[in-house]
């Protein structure tokens, strides 16, 4: 958006974005596509696309702006047609072949939906999923996809009503028949979303799998086509469960199915950020189809069986980490204000301050151990929480009675809790379920490769 | 072809010219901004895919390797590489010390700087840069430089990152450097105003000066490069890519315009014949060269193809070394995977293959008027091969393509892929747009670098004064030659050659050191960089006094650069020179003379003698010495006789 100041200039003179400029300032004069502001820059400049495709700013201090009355050069307005998105034409239709595998693909938005504008360099949702698979014809190779798009949002600002929101839809096309479900998602929160589905989906016997992309689709070097060739080989293989699909090396050569519950966004940027968490992955897929079992724990595919939606939940869950120096107060305050359950983030094993220190938040959550629940992770992320080893960790789970997280991960035991609160207002009844694992988020016994020397550095 | 009349002609021309900067870091991370010593750590493997447009167009010039589906191996230097060039993490700001560089040469040639720079992407499929796009960015615009042939413009000077090198190929996948992606470069393409061959090699040579003249460029081989672009009156813009040397350019530019004129003369004839655009309809004919005494076709599947009323025009001359035909076949191996054609136009007697043709000719109806072409391989992929046959056939009577060429040794050029439409640019939103202020500009103004011309002309006097021997009042001589001076000057070892004469080395030693001993060694893979004043001023004082021969210093140089703490001492010890003493060296002349006394008498005869000695001596004693002690050694010998 442009400044208040440049929008009147530009209003007097009835130029709107796209239109060709001229701009005159002294001796120099320059032409061509006025384009929209992008967010940085300065403020008093205006942005022209020159014909050689180059963008510059000119400061309109002491500048004249006018529509220009030279018409553009034909190579550039024809480029004008292509990029500015007005003459869209209708997609080519994707030709799916009827007798592939019926999958439904649910785009949701985030980068992997997302689609510069060659012109502008803004980023848009990309308005018809049908366009994203533009760029990858190998799907119609796979599956027999269709294809909508129920919210287009960028993963951080996704809400639990829109995991229930999505729950209801997988289930509507599992049961209708679809041998899976691909989802399309911003990679941010995106498991999350894959550890509530992982919950409200019961009964499941179909794959459902969730993929993201690290660079965008407009890029040739796009994480999303191999992405979601490889998610396609999932959707339609016996592995029954939710997970997420994306890159398992910074490599193009294959994908990891990560289950649901045990999947974390370890890299702000890399294309092979998710990583699992005390499991090895389900699966590495290839581009190519082929599957590679490495966990044999997962539910196998049963197409008659009919998958339930049980999505009902206690939103006002907090997740709170714990540092030197931290104050428990901060538990009042959610009380105060309708917080019905908590996951903190110990250190290490699991632990807390302790009486000990000047903060005490064993304390704090011993006040209110009879009606509010407190579950405990650790900050270490790999690993499991143990209640007994050290007299410190017995104050919090013996005296407190808090509960032990086992080796879920924060991000899974706040979506289960929330889950498990839907259900029980049962201080007995909701440690039991803590510690039940329904959708593989506890595993019984770790193994060693889980956490290898190239655990984060394959 | 006789001598062309440019002006006549209508050439038109305009250079780019690539060149690398000298910076601390990359143009938009921490690296280092060099090319790699050390093995790679990792190799990273990808795969780009073609992005469609939003009405599924696909720009042309992004398909080639993509399309082939191949597979990209980048190779990964820890120091010169990190997850940016990776393209696993966003860009970070751009390099404030490279973005001053090339706002000092837009200065330098008077082009105007916009008032915020915004950095774009190019897209770029062919592997060599990792995101699929090359960041880059306009810093200067509409610029001029003169010329002895006339002013020239400047339209664009361009900021950008360098792509990956590439180092191999292995079927289907290619490798790349890491290290070279991100070094900045500065880019300058001047408006089409250059009318003759020469003068695009001036324009050429007086960019690369000016660029060099900032001290803040890379320097050798592959650190800059050019393009050309040339159309004529009626042809059309053809880039010339990968001009190497300066020489050639002249050669490049005028056998492009002998191209286009070839071509536009093909397209008049083929007018005034009426010549009908060519459907490539392929027709099985391997019975006909089953028995054939050809190894090219005997038992192989071959196809052809009839073109009606095309006889001659592909052995036409287009350049002075290539046909119609050749440039038809380039077409086919650059744009498929099958090697080439063979035509009715061609000498068919070096392929054996003049009976089979005859036959074809015969079965497929042809008559004298008409040419065959006929191609080896799968039915899919001849078909291919005739329909790019026929593509190019066609396109001789619409006119020249506009076209990227290859730039070859010989001063020829092929066809590489078609021009790129600027529907590659789209902005890169992950760098924010950087604002040039009037102090910056002001401080660039103010202290812009003295032209390596003006400066050459500068040091040249310095140095001739200082290397005038003194002949009575008036008449003055230099040491060295006028022609040695400048290869000094233009070398940049100016400032070394100047202390090296101050201190009182002889100038004929130094310069010989200075401009061809270094450049030799350079050549065969020394690290000549590593030699310092000091390595320089020792080595001369063993020569001096006449503790190391002449002949010996490039081995010396060779073992200092190896191990810059040797002394001139230890490395003249390590390179095992074992100095003769001149008792040595007497046995040696006397037992040579005595096998060869026939030769003594003659002036060739001595000659030879000499080389024979040398032969035996060289690089262990001074030659003046060697030559001083035989001249002795004869005169005994003719008195004893």
């Amino acid at each position: 958006m442009y400044s208040h100041e440049i929008q009147k200039i530009l209003d007097h003179g009835k130029i709107s974005v796209g239109d060709r400029i001229l701009v005159e300032k002294g001796s120099k004069s320059y032409e061509g596509l006025l384009m929209p502001k992008t967010s940085h820059g300065d403020e008093k400049t205006v942005l022209v696309k020159l014909d050689s495709g180059y963008n510059i700013g000119i400061d309109i201090t002491d500048a004249n702006i006018s529509r220009s009355h030279i018409r553009e050069p034909k190579d550039v307005a024809d480029e004008a047609k292509y990029e500015f998105g007005r003459t869209s034409k209708e997609l080519l239709e994707i030709a799916f072949d009827a007798n592939k595998p019926h999958v439904a693909l649910i785009s949701t938005g985030g980068t992997i939906a997302s689609r510069v504008d060659y012109r502008t360099g803004g980023v848009y949702a990309v308005e018809n999923p049908k366009e994203l698979l533009h760029n990858i014809p190998e799907l119609s190779h796979i599956v027999n996809l269709e294809m909508f798009s129920p919210m287009k949002k960028m993963s951080e600002d996704l809400d639990p009503e829109d995991w229930q929101h999505l729950a209801r839809e997988v289930a509507k096309e599992l049961n209708a028949g679809k041998k899976g479900v691909i989802i399309t998602h911003g990679t941010d929160t995106l498991h999350y979303t894959a550890a509530a589905l992982s919950f409200f989906l019961q009964n499941l016997h179909k794959p459902v799998v969730l993929v993201g992309a690290q660079r965008s689709s407009d890029r040739g070097s796009s994480d999303a086509g191999m992405n979601l060739i490889c998610a396609a080989h999932v959707a339609v293989s016996d592995i029954a469960e939710v997970g997420t699909c994306m890159h398992g090396s910074t490599s193009d050569d294959y994908c990891h199915f990560i289950r649901g519950t045990k999947v974390r966004k370890m890299h702000t940027t890399r294309r092979d950020a998710f990583r699992p968490i005390n499991e090895p992955a389900l699966a590495k897929i290839y581009h190519s189809g082929r599957v590679e079992i490495l966990n044999k724990n997962y539910r196998k595919r049963d197409d008659k069986k009919h998958v339930e939606v049980d999505a009902k939940i206690e939103p006002e869950v907090a997740l709170l980490k714990v540092y030197p120096g931290a104050d428990p107060k901060v538990i009042d305050f959610h009380v105060k204000n309708g917080v019905k359950g908590f996951v903190i983030e110990g250190t290490g094993m699991g632990h807390v301050p302790t009486d000990v220190a000047k903060k005490p938040w064993t304390l704090a959550i011993g006040k209110h151990a009879e009606t509010i629940p407190f579950v405990i992770t650790s900050q270490t992320i790999f690993g499991r929480v143990n209640p007994y080893v050290y007299t410190n960790l017995r104050k919090l789970f013996t005296e407190a009675k808090a509960i032990p997280g086992e080796d879920m991960t924060s991000e899974t035991a706040y979506v289960k809790l929330m889950w498990v609160l839907g259900k029980t207002k049962s201080m007995e009844k909701i440690r039991e379920m803590m510690l039940t694992s329904y959708a593989g988020e506890i595993t019984p016994r770790t193994q060693a490769d889980a956490f290898s020397a190239e655990g984060l550095n394959e | 072809m006789s001598e062309l009349d440019y002006s006549k002609l209508g050439l038109k021309c305009g250079i780019e010219i690539h060149q690398q900067l000298e910076t601390q870091h990359k143009l938009f991370c921490m690296c280092r901004s060099r090319f790699s010593e050390a093995k790679p750590s990792l190799e990273v493997a990808r795969k780009l895919r073609v992005v469609a447009g939003e009405t599924g167009e696909i720009d042309i010039a992004a398909l080639g390797e993509v399309a082939k589906g191949v597979e990209f191996v980048y190779r990964v230097y820890p120091e010169e590489s990190c997850l940016i060039e990776l393209d696993e993490e966003p860009p970070g700001n751009m390099n404030s010390e490279a973005l001053d560089i090339v706002l000092t040469v837009a200065e330098m040639l008077k082009c105007e700087v916009p008032e915020e720079i915004h950095v774009m992407r190019k897209t770029v499929l062919d592997g060599s840069n990792t995101s699929g796009f090359q960041r880059t960015s306009v810093a200067g615009l509409r610029g001029k430089m003169k010329t002895s042939f006339g002013e020239v413009g400047i339209e664009n000077i361009c900021l950008e990152e360098e792509s990956c090198q590439i180092m191999g190929r292995d079927g289907n996948r290619v490798f790349y450097g890491l290290d070279r992606l991100g070094i900045p470069l500065v880019e300058i393409g001047t408006s089409p105003d250059i009318r003759t061959p020469e003068q695009a090699r001036e324009v050429a040579e007086m960019l690369g000066m000016i660029v060099r003249s900032t001290e803040k460029v890379k320097r050798g081989l592959g650190t800059i490069r050019q393009d050309v672009n040339v159309s004529i009156e009626g042809g059309a813009r053809v880039e010339i890519k990968g001009a190497q040397e300066l020489r050639m350019i002249p050669k490049f530019v005028e056998n492009e315009a002998l191209r286009q004129a070839s071509l536009i003369e093909i397209k008049k004839d083929l007018h005034k014949a009426g010549f009908k655009p060519v459907k490539p309809k392929v027709v099985h004919v391997s019975h006909i060269f089953k028995d054939s005494e050809s190894k090219i076709t005997k038992d192989k599947t071959t196809y052809a193809i009839l073109v009606p009323d095309f006889a001659g025009y592909l052995k036409r001359q287009i350049t002075p070394t290539r046909t119609l035909g050749n440039e038809v076949a380039n077409y086919v191996r650059a744009k498929s995977e099958m090697k080439g054609i063979i035509h009715s136009d061609e000498e068919l007697e070096k392929y054996k293959l003049t009976k089979d043709f005859e036959k074809l000719r015969h079965e497929m109806k042809a008559g004298h008027g008409d040419t065959l072409i006929i191609a080896v391989g799968e039915e899919k992929a001849v078909e291919k091969t005739m329909a790019i046959v026929a593509e190019r056939i066609n396109q001789l009577v619409v006119g020249v393509p506009t076209e990227v060429r290859k730039a070859l040794d010989t001063g020829e050029t092929e066809y590489m892929r078609p021009l790129p439409g600027a529907a590659r640019l789209y902005p890169e939103t992950d760098v924010p747009p950087i604002r040039i202020t009037h102090a910056r500009l002001a401080a660039i103004r103010k202290n812009l670098p003295e032209l390596l011309e003006d400066k050459g002309k500068r040091i040249t006097l310095n140095l001739t004064e200082k290397l005038q021997i003194k002949d009575g009042a008036s008449v003055k001589k230099l040491k060295i030659s006028d022609e040695i001076l400048k290869q000094i000057i233009k070398s940049g070892k100016h400032k070394l050659f100047e202390k090296l004469i101050d201190d009182g080395y002889d100038p004929k030693i130094v310069s010989t050191i200075l401009i061809s001993t270094l450049p030799y060694l350079k050549r065969s893979g020394v690290a000549v960089e590593k030699l310092e004043e000091h390595h320089f001023s020792e080595i001369l004082n063993k020569l001096k006094d006449g503790k190391l021969a002449k002949e010996a210093i490039p081995d010396v140089l060779k073992a200092i650069a190896k191990e810059p703490e040797l002394s001139a001492e230890q490395a003249i010890r390590k390179t095992k020179i074992i100095e003769l003493t001149i008792e040595d060296l007497k046995l040696i002349i006397i037992k040579t003379l005595d096998k060869n006394s026939e030769l003594i008498g003659d002036e060739r005869g001595e000659k030879i003698l000499l080389g024979l000695v040398m032969q035996q001596v060289r690089g262990k004693i001074d030659t003046t010495v060697v030559m001083s002690e035989l001249r002795i050694a004869i005169n005994k010998h003719k008195e004893s006789k």
